[in-house]
Order: structure tokens, then sequence, then C-alpha cells
């Protein structure tokens, strides 16, 4: 490759690095948190739902028999049940819809939504259908998956953003593969003790060149997650289905609606959940649809994840007689290869189709790819500082200094508030809505951090910031255990296993922080950043 | 036994990643490349037989990235420098 | 460091590495957008696969075509080869949406 068109790739990558590196930094932080937002976080948020809930096939039966008695007819056409604990629902949640013919020929969607006891589906609160869908009330946890996949900015605005982010973080790798020419040479290469400006570049490279497949992945799934359904889907229904976006949405997932009978035969809920569970052990039941609820040509869809497919499976059963039909992958029924790759976006996004252990992976493997944008940023300071004829003033260099120690550590800080928070809102205000405190909490922390690093020294606020986080970190077993008396000593008759688990990781994740930031911090060489030599020297 | 499984699959991953090293850069030795590769091998078998082709093929991938970030990374626990 | 603007050229004593910067910005930021986008109803009017395919493999094809385009927009010398590549591109695929939608 020409010299030139490599000084060319080595400028798109650093530009492109530089503009969306702290945004990047805060996409990836919070997806590697929002990898356990459901269902560990929201068990861990959510006092109700600790302990492990068995599904009672005949309990679902009859509650689902008489919301459908309250109902009527009308409202039969799909049936959808969430149970609690699955991956996006804290309590059970039925869902009646209804297909209502209009005036003008069409069909809207109309229902009602029961939000159920977890433990004895008793009713809690019922809704409107539509007013339930535009309600916005988020935990600790559904609010880290919702800010990592929309920074909270509303769609389509915040999806196009995060959607943007994977297309650009595809560049950086594609540029970055092609400008690092001795990738082989230097792939285990790493001297964090030689200089501050060689661990920035040999981490980069390193965490660039091993994480290569998985930062693929993930900003290829990323792109088209986030644009999806905002650009791709209404352009690629321009054509083929004459601009019609939700009858290609249908195509691509609807459940099969059965042909009606009208003719009234009891669905066989409970057999067919029994059969579900007793014949599938391997599978983690989430949901489950009734089509044509109480007809005799009802189809029951039972979801579940944990196969060997990686977007879960669906078992399909007659409703009336409890026969089993089939197994299907959600998109992979349909014909062609597209349906297998769709299959796979969410679970290899998300690291959600093997259990913890790969869960972790890719938690770790989501802070590895948070930390490449700001090596590259911090790289390209120390080079500009040290440079005889820098490209910009000290005082930019150092302000971009200000500026990451400030937001990346103020988001850090920002999502370990969540935490203590939860808690107290739990505590305080067990049946109310904390949505707002929420909200508060981490944008005002966030915020303040912000400030606070720009007008602090980069090193002062990082350090500072950063035992702020680990305080939090480490206040929230002590507060978990004082709020609640669920702790490791008895989980063996709470049988909290999650939530304890998840107050043990961040308790020891405090540990390791303040080790480092304490210990390791004071004992540091004599090996120091020329950016923080220059602030010293102001 | 699942546990005492991904702990073997771990073991043989990072063993590969070290085979595969040579005074930080990657291995010029034959016999190196050939332990290496063969532990990585048997990291992947043993992966894709716990969880299924599709699943285990991303899996050890995952796996891979981490074990060799780790290993090429394992100085910063023992490094003075900050 | 001297500086001499010269319409959309910056010149100077450091030789800048992209010529017409701000007009490949331009075009990478919204031509390639654009171009994308026609791209995948346009193709699905001419890939030979079933009604599945012909529809999602644009949409999955899109991050790569995006990705590619754009990086193309920086490394092509002439920037009037860079306008002509995506203008013709989305030209193309406008007009295999006309006779696909015309019938």
């Amino acid at each position: 490759m020409k010299s030139i068109t490599i000084k060319k790739l080595y400028k798109l990558h650093t530009w492109v690095g530089i503009i969306t590196g702290i945004l990047l930094f805060v996409i990836a932080f919070s997806g590697a948190v929002a990898v356990f937002a459901r269902p560990e976080l929201q068990i861990w948020a959510n006092s109700a739902i600790r302990e492990p809930i068995p599904i009672n096939p005949e309990q679902y039966h009859a509650t689902l028999a008489t919301l459908a008695q309250k109902v009527g007819p009308e409202y039969l056409d799909e049936v959808h049940v969430n149970f609690p604990r699955a991956r996006s629902a804290e309590t059970a949640r039925v869902i009646f819809e209804g297909h209502v013919l209009q005036p003008d020929g069409t069909e809207k969607h109309e229902g009602f939504v029961f939000e159920l006891s977890p433990k004895d589906l008793r009713v809690i609160e019922k809704f409107d259908m539509e007013t339930y869908f535009s309600t916005v009330r988020f935990d600790m946890a559904s609010f880290i998956a919702h800010f990592h996949a929309d920074l909270h900015l509303g769609r389509p605005v915040g999806l196009i953003l995060t959607g943007l982010l994977g297309l650009t973080l595809m560049v950086s790798i594609i540029t970055g593969i092609l400008i690092h020419r001795k990738k082989l040479a230097q792939i285990f290469t790493f001297r964090p003790d030689k200089s501050f400006s060689l661990l920035l570049s040999d981490g980069h490279k390193v965490m660039g060149i091993w994480g290569v497949a998985f930062h693929s992945v993930i900003a290829f799934t990323g792109a088209f997650l986030g644009l999806a359904t905002v650009i791709l889907v209404p352009a690629a229904a321009y054509v083929g289905f004459n601009g019609d976006q939700e009858k290609l949405v249908e195509t691509f997932t609807a459940i099969k609606a059965p042909e009606i009978s009208h003719v009234q035969q009891e669905t066989q809920i409970s057999e067919i959940l029994s059969a579900s569970k007793e014949t599938r052990t391997d599978l983690t039941l989430t949901n489950f649809t009734v089509m044509g609820y109480g007809d005799k040509e009802a189809l029951v869809y039972v979801f579940g994840t944990g196969s060997e497919q990686l977007g879960g499976e669906t078992l399909v059963y007659q409703g009336a007689t409890g026969e089993y039909l089939r197994s299907q992958a959600n998109f992979g029924r349909l014909e062609g290869v597209t349906g297998k790759i769709l299959d796979a976006m969410f679970p290899l996004h998300f690291g959600n189709f093997a259990g913890i252990f790969v869960k972790v992976i890719w938690a770790w493997l989501g802070l590895a790819m948070a930390l490449l944008p700001i090596s590259g940023i911090m790289l390209w300071q120390q080079r500009g500082i040290a440079a005889k004829n820098p490209s910009h003033s000290k005082r930019t260099y150092e302000l971009v200094g200000r500026l990451l120690s400030g937001t990346c550590t103020g988001i850090v800080l920002a999502t370990s508030v969540l935490f203590p928070v939860q808690l107290v809102c739990n505590h305080i205000m067990p049946s109310a809505d904390e949505t707002y405190l929420i909200f508060t909490a981490f944008f005002g922390v966030w915020g303040g951090a912000t400030l606070l690093g720009l007008f602090v020294r980069a090193k002062h606020s990082f350090r500072l910031l950063g035992m702020m986080s680990a305080l939090c970190l480490v206040s929230v077993m002590p507060l978990d255990i004082a709020f609640t008396g669920s702790h490791l000593f008895n989980v063996s008759t709470t049988h909290h296993n999650v939530s304890v688990g998840v107050d043990l990781t961040l308790f020891m994740l405090g540990l390791l922080s303040f080790y480092y930031l304490f210990y390791k911090g004071k004992t540091a060489g004599s090996i120091e950043s020329p950016l923080i030599k220059a602030e010293g020297n102001k | 036994m699942d546990v005492m499984l991904h702990l073997v699959i771990l073991t043989f991953a990072v063993i590969g990643c070290i085979q595969l090293n040579l005074a930080g850069s990657f291995t010029g030795r034959k016999t190196g490349r050939f332990l290496g590769l063969g532990f990585h091998v048997v990291a992947l078998a043993l992966t894709v037989f716990t969880y299924g082709e599709m699943r285990g093929f991303f899996v050890y991938l995952a796996l891979l990235s981490l074990t060799g970030l780790l290993y090429c990374t394992r100085k910063l626990a023992i490094s003075q420098h900050q | 460091m001297e500086h001499q603007a010269s319409g959309n050229k910056l010149t100077s004593s450091r030789k800048s590495v992209f010529s017409f910067l701000k007009t490949r910005i331009f075009a990478a930021v919204i031509m390639v957008m654009i171009t994308s986008t026609v791209m995948i109803p346009g193709m699905s009017t001419y890939l030979p696969f079933n009604q599945n395919d012909a529809v999602g493999l644009p949409i999955l094809l899109f991050p790569f075509i995006w990705a590619a385009l754009f990086i193309y927009c920086f490394l092509v010398t002439s920037v009037k080869q860079l306008w002509a590549v995506l203008v013709s591109l989305a030209a193309i695929h406008i007009i295999c949406i006309y006779f696909a939608l015309a019938g």
C-alpha cells in the first residue's frame, strides 16, 4: 500500500476516533453494564422477584380464563403473556389485543394490559394498551438498557445517533486494520513500564487486534439495530412492499394468525405449559402468545432461550387440543439466509445467548471496546504535546484531557450511583414510580462530573470521581443487607442467588477500584504523562 | 462439572496464547505455532461440545479475544506505572 | 506556519493530506448516507434471490456499503471522480426503483 494511502487512512482513523471517541466510550461502557440489565439487574432492582418464581401452568390457565371473560371476546385475537423475571418483564404481564376494523377498512390494534403479582398472579393494575406503551417507567436496569440503546434522546434521534456510531466504529476498525502493518509482530507487545505513551500505544493496538472480531460484530449489529427501524426498514419497504413498512415487519416477524373458526373451545394453557416445561428442560421459558384465544383453531407459541439456536426457540402448539406441532426459530423459519442472520443480531450484540459465562466475557470485551477510543484520544494528546510543531495549542490538548476525564469518569460514577439510589428508592417509596429520581440522579451526577473535570486538573478529577464510584459500589452490599436483610449467609434460605451475586460483584469491583486508585496510584513510578507534567508546570 | 469444564476451556485457551507468544510477537517457531494452534483447536472443540456448533463458535471467538487480551495485559497487574 | 486559503483548498508550508477537505466531508456525511439508503430499495429490484433475501440482504449490507463509501470519500485522489461515483450509484438505483414501481 502506498505511503500516502496509509497517511490518509491514519488521518481518517485519528479524526473519526477523536470526534466519536467520548460518545463511543459512553455507549460501550453502558453496553457493558446493560449486558446484565435483563434479567440479573432487573431481578436485583425489584424485591418482588428476587427469589425464583416457578411457572405454575394451572395458575396461568385459570388467570387467563378469568381475565378473558372480563375483557370480552373482541380482545382475544392475540393474548401475550410475559413471565416474571424473564428478559423483559419484572412482573407477570398479560396483554389482550383485538384487531378492530376501522371505517376506512384498516385494522387498529386495541386492547388491555394487566400487570399481575409475580407469585399469585393477582391483578395489580389494568391499563389501556395505548396508555401502557406510551407511559415511561424505568428502574435502574431498564434505564441503563434504554440509555445504551438511544441515550434517552427518544426515537428516532437517539437510535440514529447510536446507529451512526456503529457505522463510524466500522470505519475505525477497517482503517485501524489497514494502518497497523505489524499486527502479528506486535500481537503480544505490551510494555507498560517504559513510558506512558508506549503504554497507550501498545494498549490501543493490543485491544484493537485481539478484540477485532468482537468489535466488528458489535459495530455491525449495533449499526443495524440502531438504524433498522428508522432508515433501513422504511427504505426496504419502499419497493418490495409499496412503502408498507408494517407489512414488511409482519412478513419477517409476525406470528401467523390462524383461520378463526368462531367455534368456541377452551385453550389448553395448562397442558401446553406443562408439556413445554417437562419436554424442554434446556429452555428458559420467557413468554407465550395465544393467537385466537378460546377458538377451536387457536395456536399457542411458547418462547424460550437457552437452546442451541442463537436467537432462542419457539414451540408451537394447537391451542384447543394441546398438540405439539413444531419448533421454530424466530426469523430462521423464513426462506433464505436473511432470517438466520437476523436471528443472530440481538443475541450476538447483547451476549445473552449462552448463560452468565458468556455475559461476563461480553462485558469484559465491552469494557475493552470502551477503552479503545479513550486510549486513542490520549495517544493523540501525548503525541501532540510532545511534538516539535504541534497542530494545536497545549491549552487545547489540556481541555480535551479534562473533558475526557470529566465525561468518561463521570459516566462511570453516574452508573455507580444508580445502584444505591435504587436501593434507597425501594426502601423509602416501595411502590412509587422511581423514574424521575433515577433520571435526576444519573444526569445530575454526570453533568456535575463533566463540569468538575473542566475546572480541575485531569489527574485530580479522575482520582476523585474514581474514588466516589468505588465508594458507591462498595456501599451497595451493606445497604442491601440493611434494607432487605438479604446477604450471602442466608442465601440458602432466601434463594436470592442473583441479587446476592450482584451485591458481591459490585463490592469486589469497588474494592478493586479502591486498590488501583489508592494503592497503585501512590506507588506509581517516575514515568508520568507529559500532559500531567504540562498541567503541573502551569 | 460445568464450572470445571469452563475452567478447562479457559486454561487451554490461555496455554494456546502462551505458546503463540515469543518475546511479544507471534512466534516464528514451528513447535510453538503447532502447540498453540493445537490448544486452541481443543478449546474450540470443547466449546462447541458445550454450547452447540453455532453458539460454541461465537463463544470461542469471544473467549479467544478475552484470553489474548488478558494475557497481553497481565503486566498491568504487577506494573508500578499508572 | 503560513496558511493561504485558495477556494476550498487549504495550502500551507506543511502540505495537507486531503485536498478539498470540506467537500469530502460533505460528501462523506450527506451524500454517502443518501446513496447508501437509496441503494437498499434499488438493490432489491435486481438481486436474484427470493423476496425475503432480496429485501433483507440489502438491509444487512447497508453498514458495509456505507463504510466502504465513507472511506472511499477520503482515499480517492480526485474529488470529481468521487462525486461522479456517488451520484452515478444513486442515479442508477433511483432509476431501478422508478422502473420497479412503474411496473
